[in-house]
This record gives C-alpha cells, sequence and structure tokens, in this order.
C-alpha cells in the first residue's frame, strides 16, 4: 500500500500544448504466439489451437494485395506474435512490400522477434536489424519493454528476453539507423519503484523520442483477474514519464476512450494520441 | 487515513402513490444499507424516514424536511424565502441560481447543491464552473452527480476538489467509488443526511494474490496429459 502510485492533481490551465492525432494502420502478422507472456492475449499454446494447427500467415498476400495499403496513414504498425513456421525472409519480403505500396513511417516487429529470428536462423542481430531497415521500417517497435524489471518478468514472461538483451537490440537498432520505440505497460498495482528500474534501461538509449503508455488491458489474458489498472494510476504513471524524460513525447492510443479521458490525456501531457484508422489481420 | 473522506449516500427514489408499498420499499432499502439511505419522494405521498427530501414544498416542517429544486423548475427567490424548511438545490453550470444563492447563501436554509453535467459541456469548463461556484461561495456543500458526469470525469474531479463529493453513485458501482477511495488514499463512508454516524466501507482487496510460485508452473497442454 505504501508504494502505491500517487496522482498529484493538475489543472487544466496547466495543460502542455500539441495534441497530434496519429492516424494508424495496424498490421497484424498473427494472433498466436508460444512466448506464453501472460498479459498477452496472443499467447497461446502453439503449435496447436483447440486441436487445430495453426494456419500459415496470409501476411505476405496481404501486403501485396490490400486495399487499405492504398490510403493515407502516419504511421503503419506491423506486429504480432512470434510465428513458428515463416522464416525470416517471409516478413522481411512482406515488410518490404508495405513499404513500396505505402509510404508512411513503418515501425517494424521488435526486439523479442529479432532476437527470435536471430536464434532460429543463426543470424547476427545487426544483420536482422539491417535487413529490416533495408525491407523499409523507420523504427523498430517497443515489445518487450512492457516493463523492464527483471524480477518481474521472470514471473510474467519467464520465456522473454531480459531487460539488458532488451536494451542491447535497441542500441544496435539505432547505430543500424531505426528509431527506438519505447513503452510503458500500466499494470493494476505498478509501483513507482518498478517505473524507476524501468526508466534506468530507457536512459541508456540515445535516440528515445516516444514512450508509449499502455494500460494493461487484462481480457482474454491468463491475469484477467488482475483487472484493469485505474486512470489514476494511468494519469500518475504519465506524470512520472512527464519528470523524468521532459523532452520525450508521450503517445498512447485512444481508441475506445471516452472525450473526457482524452481531455485527461491532454492536460497530462499526451501529445501523440494514436488512432487506429485501418486493421490488416 | 487524514485525507477528507469520500460520503457514499444511496439514494431511492419514490413515486408510489401507496404509502403502505412505500413504506415497505423504504423499510426494504434502508435494511439493506445498514440503516443509511436518502429517499426523494417524487409525489405528495411522504412516509416517515430519517433522511429524506421532496420535489414538493414539504408542508410539515419536521426537521430534516427539504425541499428539491430542479434547474428545469426553477421557483420564485421569495417563495423560497417564506418556505419554512431546507433546500437540496440541483443545478447545471449553464443555469446557476446566482440570486438565490447570494441570498441564501450563507445560511442554514440552503442544505446542499448538487451539480449536474450538461451533455455536451467540456471537462475544462466543468472544471471551471465547479471552481467559480466554489471561489464565490467558500462554504457550500457541494456534490456532483455520477450519472451526468461519468466516471472519468468524476474520477478527476474527486482529486481535485477534495470538498467536493460524488451523489446517485449506485450500488452496483460502488465498486469503482471504492478504487477512487483507495487511490486517493480517502476513506469512503456510508452515510446519509439523518445525523446517524456514518459507516466505513472497507476497501476491496486490490490485486489477485498471487506467489510468484504459483504463476511459475510447467505449462502442461490439457490434450497431453
Ligand atoms: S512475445 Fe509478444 S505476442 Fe508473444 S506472448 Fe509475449 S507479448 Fe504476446
Amino acid at each position: 500500500m505504501e508504494d502505491m502510485l500517487r496522482y498529484q492533481p493538475i489543472w487544466p490551465e496547466s495543460a502542455q500544448a500539441g495534441w497530434n492525432l496519429i492516424q494508424m494502420l495496424k498490421i497484424t502478422t498473427t494472433r498466436s504466439c508460444w512466448m506464453r507472456c501472460r498479459f498477452c492475449d496472443f499467447s497461446h499454446f502453439v503449435p496447436m489451437i483447440d486441436d487445430h494447427p495453426v494456419p500459415s500467415l496470409s501476411l505476405l498476400q496481404a501486403s501485396q494485395s490490400h486495399p487499405a495499403l492504398a490510403e493515407a496513414y502516419d504511421l503503419i504498425k506491423i506486429r504480432g506474435g512470434l510465428s513458428f513456421f515463416e522464416p525470416w525472409s517471409y516478413f522481411r519480403s512482406a515488410i518490404r512490400h508495405v513499404h513500396k505500396r505505402n509510404s508512411a513511417p513503418i515501425q517494424a516487429l521488435s526486439a523479442v522477434e529479432v532476437q527470435h529470428f536471430h536464434r532460429v536462423e543463426q543470424k547476427p542481430v545487426q544483420e536482422v536489424l539491417e535487413e529490416l531497415l533495408w525491407a523499409g521500417a523507420t523504427s523498430l517497435g517497443p515489445g518487450g519493454s512492457e516493463l523492464l524489471v527483471d524480477s518481474w518478468r521472470e514471473e510474467m514472461a519467464s520465456l522473454r528476453l531480459s531487460s539488458r538483451q532488451w536494451l542491447s537490440i535497441h542500441k544496435i537498432a539505432e547505430r543500424v539507423g531505426l528509431k527506438s520505440q519505447a513503452s510503458l505497460m500500466v499494470f493494476p498495482g505498478i509501483t513507482e519503484e518498478q517505473i524507476r528500474v524501468h526508466f534506468e534501461i530507457f536512459r541508456e538509449l540515445k535516440s528515445l523520442s516516444v514512450i508509449e503508455v499502455k494500460p494493461f488491458r487484462c481480457l482474454g489474458t491468463q491475469l484477467e483477474i488482475m483487472g484493469n489498472p485505474h486512470l489514476l494510476e494511468v494519469l500518475a504513471t504519465i506524470q512520472l514519464i512527464k519528470k523524468s524524460f521532459p523532452h520525450v513525447m508521450v503517445a498512447m492510443n485512444i481508441d475506445n476512450l471516452s472525450r473526457d479521458m482524452c481531455e485527461l490525456l491532454q492536460w497530462h501531457g499526451v501529445s501523440r494520441a494514436m488512432v487506429t484508422k485501418d486493421v490488416i489481420e | 487515513m487524514t485525507n477528507p473522506e469520500i460520503l457514499w449516500v444511496p439514494c431511492l427514489k419514490m413515486n408510489s402513490q401507496d404509502p403502505a408499498y412505500g413504506d415497505r420499499l423504504i423499510r426494504m432499502f434502508l435494511l439493506s444499507h445498514y440503516e443509511r439511505g436518502h429517499v426523494l419522494f417524487e409525489t405528495g405521498t411522504i412516509c416517515s424516514t430519517p433522511s429524506y427530501s421532496s420535489l414538493m414544498p414539504p408542508t410539515i416542517p419536521a426537521s430534516g424536511s427539504v425541499w428539491r429544486i430542479l434547474p428545469e423548475s426553477p421557483v420564485e427567490l421569495t417563495t423560497l424565502q417564506n418556505f419554512d424548511g431546507f433546500i437540496e438545490l440541483f443545478v447545471s453550470p449553464h443555469h446557476i441560481p446566482i440570486t438565490v444563492l447570494e441570498t441564501l447563501w450563507p445560511g442554514p436554509k440552503i442544505k446542499r447543491v448538487i451539480l449536474t453535467r450538461p451533455k455536451h459541456l467540456s471537462l475544462a469548463n466543468f472544471v471551471s464552473a465547479i471552481e467559480g461556484i466554489r471561489i464565490q461561495f467558500p462554504g457550500l456543500g457541494l456534490w456532483v452527480d455520477q450519472l451526468t458526469t461519468g466516471w472519468d470525469a468524476l474520477t478527476y474531479l474527486l482529486a481535485i476538489f477534495p470538498d467536493l463529493q460524488p451523489w446517485q453513485v449506485q450500488d452496483n458501482e460502488l465498486d469503482k467509488l471504492l478504487s477512487i477511495g483507495q487511490q486517493l488514499g480517502r476513506d469512503v463512508l456510508l452515510t446519509d443526511f439523518s445525523g446517524r454516524p456514518p459507516i466505513k466501507i472497507p476497501f476491496l482487496p486490490r490485486y489477485a494474490p498471487g506467489p510468484a510460485r504459483k504463476w511459475r508452473r510447467v505449462p502442461i497442454y490439457p490434450r497431453f496429459v
């Protein structure tokens, strides 16, 4: 109880300037993943899901022919679970097609996937990242940085890369020329100490310009019983980010949020409001 | 906890013409809320209950008899001045009865002011309306209607105005009020306006008590067992 994150009320007048709506195209590679992160609704025990083998992906086809790719967006996000069968070259080609068909910046995959391909294809991390850049990605997604506290990760996502591994992949990404994206998942009961440890890792990234705040959504995960974080926990987390990284922009997805909530986010310093315009699954 | 408490006043609306039935309903309502609860009589029939208000001017000025004035049916100032009883004033930020408040406040007649939020009023404007009333009429008991305000806005309002109280929080949403109390470090008290002592409502256990080793089980897929 004592280590609870405390919200400090602020007046609407102290609103920070700027509220950019970012229209997004979300491309989901696959909705199943073997990594069993407890906070993720993609985590299923594969290769069997309810007696059916995992279907092969349709990402490559979609990237060549989906009509949504003819529209204009501010950002294209390509993300999803870890596939069992498709090789790295499959994803690389798909990203290349997306890039050729649409000029929006592409935030593709994440450190988790990069490490996966590094291992299964025995390809140096730097090479995977260079090829990602070549394919057309502008930044590496923040996946894997939900909460960079190793004791917590042991419990919630024990198969995943450690905080240090996440950091080293992002450092290589920076070197290669991909922008680093980082995130912070707000869990119910998140403590100031956990956030502080999380921020220590971020401080080592040179090009960090955006932190995406992701309130945990319990539905469909193994942690459903925990419920969602409280509104005041989300606001207090944003306050901590603004305090620790005054020059970093705070982003948040505002799909399905109330008008009041958007107003509150704006006062508290969220400046990139992400809206899902289209989805390719 | 030293912070000011958040009050929860369960409310029952009575529009029954049948006093015998009304009596039973009120009994049940009070029994299920540890004898705390506020009753609104929408029709003229008033049954005896410790905390109530009515939409008609109560004829018997018994102690605790309160007249609820709604923004859509305002009452002349002179009528209010001549009324021998107490007033529960509903106001909307678009129509604040300044003259009524200036004449009757400070004074014992106005028991509380309940703010409702018009549909398209932005949160920023609602906040400044509330702040305006607080500055002009310091000490006035201000309540804010949950049903028209919404939970996101109410959460923020309770955080920024520690003396504001929530109105019309439904029984099945009490958990939301409790978690606001928990986040702000403020106790939540079950109470009404009868003068009976309030009852502290314990917080809900917040998080799943997951000892680490329970989470770290071998992932066994039922098919293979
Ligand atoms: S690695 Fe990503 S997609 Fe897979 S279970 Fe974990 S969070 Fe979900």
